[in-house]
Formats: C-alpha cells, structure tokens, sequence
C-alpha cells in the first residue's frame, strides 16, 4: 500500500505498520492511518505491533475498505492541521470547508455498497473502535428504514418477529399516532 | 429466510443504529420497536432516553399549536408527531408551552366565570385541571399572560422534564394600575398568595399573550405599545421588574416576538418590510447596563426574498412564534401559509395553512422516544 504521501520519507517509512487480515492478507499502512483506529493505537501505544497486527475478524475485503476509509479521513486531517498556520482566516474556512465537501463526497460514494458489506463494516467499525466510521455506516442503516412499516424492516434485515400478538397489540395502542 | 446481518445480533450495535434515528421522525422509533423484541427492549430500556439526548443535544419542534376564537386549539405537525386524537372538545386555547407541557385556559364565553389553567402532555395525552387561582386573568386583570415550564433547578437540564414537577407563572395587571403575579407550584400543588407592585412612571399597556421568553432564571413578558418594553420576573427571587427600550435602541418596532440567544442572551425578533426587501431582524440585549434599561444591538438580518415564495411576501409576514430549548426555530405567518425558519441550517419549510386567528403561534419541542410511560413491558 501507498503511504499517505507528504513529508520526510524515512520517517514515513519508520511509521509504517503491517495489518493482517482474518484471511492473512498484509496491509502496509502509515501509523497516521491505522491510529484512526483506537484499538490499534493502542497496540501502537503498548509496542506490541512487531511483526504486524494480526485482525483475526476482519477480512481482506472489508479491510481494504477500512483502509481506504481510514486513508482518506487521516489525510483530511493532516491536510487541515496543515493549512492552518499558513493560511488567512478567510483562506483557511474556504480550504476548510472545500475539504468537508469532498470528505462528504467521498463517504456517499464510500457507502454505496450492498448490505451485507455494510453490517460488515459495522462491525468492523466496531471491533476497530473508529468512531467517525460507526458512525458513518450506523446512520446509513438509521436512514434506510425512514418511512418503513415494521414489516418492511423485518424483511429489509431478515429479522424474525418474536413479539407476542398480545405485545404487539399492546405497543400498537399505546403509539396508535405513529402509524396514521 | 436468510439469517440476519451479525450486526444485528448484539445489543450494542442494534443501539448504536436505533440511537441515530432523527428525534424529529419519532414514528420511525415506534416502528422499530414493533420489530421484534430485541429492538423493543432497547428502545424502552434503561438509559436510550438518556443517551438519545446526549447524542442530538437540541429537542426537536415536533409541531405547533393555533387558537382560534371559541374553539379547541389545533396542531400543526413539523415532525412525524402527532398527538392523540382526543375526544374532549372543550374549547381550549394554548397559552404558552415550555419543558415539554403546554398551558391551556378556556375561553370565555358570554357567561364569563371563573376557569382553571389546564396543563396538558402532548405526549402522554395528559391533561391536569389546575386549582383555582387567587387572581382570575380574564375577571381581574385588564391583561395577562402566563407561561409553564419546569420547576428551577439547576439539576435539571430540561431536555427531558415533562413528567416532572413545574411551575405556571401568571403574570397582569390589574385595574388599580398594579402589576400582579402568582405562581402554582405542582410540588405544592397550589398557588401562591398573590404578588404586587405598583406599575411605575406610566400606564402599562396590553400584555401580548404568548410572547415570552426564559432566560437564564428570569421570565420576560413582552407588552405591546408601551413604554415599558416588558416585565422581568425573577424565578428565584420572584420579584417583577419593568424593563424600558433605552433611547439608542429605538429602532425596532413594536411587534417584536421575544427570543433567546445561543448565548443565553435576551433578544428578539420581527419582520421589516415586504416583497423583495423583505427580511428577518434579529437583535439581542447588549451586554451591560443596568437591569432595568434594555439597549438592543442587532445580531443578524435574514433576507426572506430569496428564502419564502414570492407570494408570501407580497404582504408583509410576522414572526408569530419562537422555539425555545436551544431549538432556534422562528414560526413566520405569511398571507399563503405558515413558515419555519431553522436559525441554525438556514433551512425554511412550509408547515400549513395559515390557519387560526391569533398572530401568535406557541410552538412544541419535546424529544419523544417511545418508553416506559408509553410502553408497559
């Protein structure tokens, strides 16, 4: 994998850490990128990332993923921490604002996936503690369901009704306005 | 039928979608809760309330409540909610609504006797007949107004107090040329012994219903064409100050509605002009200066031209209502139909037809997330 790209070399290359995924495929990453993910900074932070860190619930695939993801928000915010001290206040909220723009840009197109590979993410978003991430891919799940009857959720994630007639009875009466 | 995603088997995860709902769709909660019984228990379980709010921070404007003479008050949605249909048609009219409840009074009819204030839950469909008052707004005050909100307590971040104790102010003035307030207490469960002072220096004029504001720990009931611009009530000291426009700040006129800044600063709101020069003023209270001097500066101009349709500003529109709570809603009546303005996005929305005759419209925010009190098991 590329490195992030801007700065003193040796010291990117110095930074680089090895991912593995459940399917042993290598991933070499900037440590910029991978501390997005609160669990592997940790394993930064305690010197245990020698011979590289090993995701045994995560696959290559969704890594990939993460990966890009992780590249493209770590990036961002290099590039903001960056302009900051070398730009007008105006320059700066304008430089700001066009890389909100094309982070948005980017997470739209990033969530165009099939469902299945966005539970994936989810979990993996979770296993990986990366909150912008959980967060991200949470929300897209929170939207598909706007204006759905519990039915259509049901069908939507396969899930199984296991509320009584009588509970469900019971919730119905109780929220009657939420379903007029 | 397919398994469902492993996401959707823990708990935590299940949370971590169900919280990012929007609070102003809450149909789209109810409906998850019928989805099956994991989604339901963590709904109405312990804490989402809590930590919904912690998460979206500002209660949404679920929708907004219009009088019109000699019948029950009506309301209009701005979310998905929508309050019980209820079979008493009495004819009620809103007052004011803060922390979640909404205070009604009867109108008077030809017969006018005495009546109590009703305080009603939205969500729950609650309606609560308070005590007869000392002092009745209609029989012994030349004007009034009155507002309900949450008891004072500095442990209460009044996001989610709707079941919990409150306060009404009744706030007048009398025909001996005195300003007079009392307060019902819900803990006490009843009402104070009336309070006096002499109105100073002028005659006031007409109380505006509907257009007052919490700020900090202090009420301000705005008066329509007067000298003194409006009356401070002290909730902790329950003292009543006038407050006078001082003679720099004479700009704006008289029609101002009542608002709260983000940093909890008094401030109010009108519109100037109308067709294409149309535009939303927005002022605050200068700080400093003395208590019962009020300087305004002006904070923000929002050009309507190129925000509402041009038919709505062919007439000159009014602000005829303001979402408190750290909402940030301003409610503009227009010939062709109520507007609302989020202060903080910008975004303009058309809510309904103008309908009701009042200019003052009182706007409900309350998050509503289905729980114990509406679900049993």
């Amino acid at each position: 994998m590329a490195s992030a790209g801007s700065g003193d070399e040796k010291a990117a290359a110095a930074a680089m850490i090895t991912l593995i995924s459940s399917d042993n495929e290598k991933f070499e990453v900037t440590e910029a990128t991978a501390t997005l993910s609160q669990t592997i900074r940790h394993m930064i932070e305690d010197g245990c990332t020698d011979g590289g860190v090993p995701l045994p619930n995560v696959t290559s695939k969704i890594l990939a993923r993460v990966i890009e993801y992780c590249k493209k928000h770590a990036t961002a915010a290099a590039g903001e921490e960056g302009s900051s001290s070398s730009f007008s206040d105006a320059a700066f909220l304008e430089v700001d604002r066009a890389f909100l723009e094309e982070l948005e840009e980017f997470d739209d197109a990033f969530l165009e996936v099939d469902r299945a590979t966005l539970f994936d993410l989810i979990l993996a978003a979770n296993y990986l503690d990366i909150k912008g991430l959980l967060n991200l891919t949470c929300q897209k799940v929170a939207d598909s369901v706007k204006g759905k009857t519990p039915e259509q959720i049901r069908e939507m994630y396969n899930i199984v009704n296991d509320l009584t007639p009588e509970e469900e009875a019971e919730i119905r009466r109780e929220t009657q306005w939420a379903f007029e | 039928m397919a398994a469902p995603p492993a996401a959707l088997l823990l708990d935590e995860l299940v949370e971590e979608i169900l919280l990012r709902f929007p609070p102003d769709d809450p149909a789209r909660l109810f409906a998850a809760a019928l989805v099956c019984k994991r989604w339901c228990r963590l709904i109405t379980g312990r804490g989402f309330r809590r930590r919904f709010r912690e998460l979206h921070r500002a209660p949404p404007l679920l929708g907004f409540l219009f009088n019109s003479y000699g019948s029950r008050f009506g309301f209009v949605p701005t979310s998905s909610f929508r309050p019980r249909n209820n079979s008493d048609h009495s004819a009620l009219r809103a007052i004011h609504s803060g922390h979640g409840r909404v205070l009604l009074r009867h109108w008077q009819g030809e017969h006018r006797r005495r009546e109590p204030f009703v305080v009603w839950d939205p969500l729950t469909d609650e309606h609560q007949e308070l005590p007869m008052g000392p002092v009745c707004p209609e029989l012994d005050m030349l004007s009034w107004s009155a507002a309900v909100l949450c008891t004072v307590s500095d442990r209460c971040d009044h996001l989610d107090c709707h079941r919990g104790p409150f306060l009404v102010v009744s706030m007048g003035q009398t025909y001996k040329n005195t300003l007079t307030s009392c307060v019902y207490s819900s803990e006490a469960g009843s009402w104070s012994e009336p309070v006096s002072v002499h109105a100073q220096g002028h005659r006031l004029c007409r109380f505006e219903l509907g257009n007052v504001v919490l700020v900090g720990k202090a009420l301000y009931f705005k008066l329509f064409l007067s000298a003194t611009e409006m009356v401070k009530y002290d909730l902790v000291t329950r003292k009543m100050s006038q407050i006078c426009i001082s003679a720099v700040s004479q700009q704006h006129p008289a029609v101002a509605k009542l608002t709260a800044t983000d940093d909890g600063r008094l401030g109010c709101a009108f519109v100037r002009d109308y067709r294409e020069a149309a535009r939303l003023d927005l002022w605050s209270r200068k700080h400093g200066g003395p208590d019962e001097e009020l300087t305004w500066e002006q904070s923000r101009v929002i050009e309507l031209g190129t925000l509402l349709p041009i038919d709505a500003i062919s007439v000159q529109p009014v602000v005829a209502g303001f979402a408190d709570n750290g909402v940030g809603v301003i409610l503009i009546r227009t010939c062709v139909g109520d507007f609302t303005i989020d202060l903080r996005s910008g975004t303009v929305k058309k809510a309904g037809e103008s309908r009701g005759y009042h200019d003052f419209l009182v706007p409900y925010v309350s998050f509503c997330t289905p729980g114990k009190y509406l679900i049993s098991f």
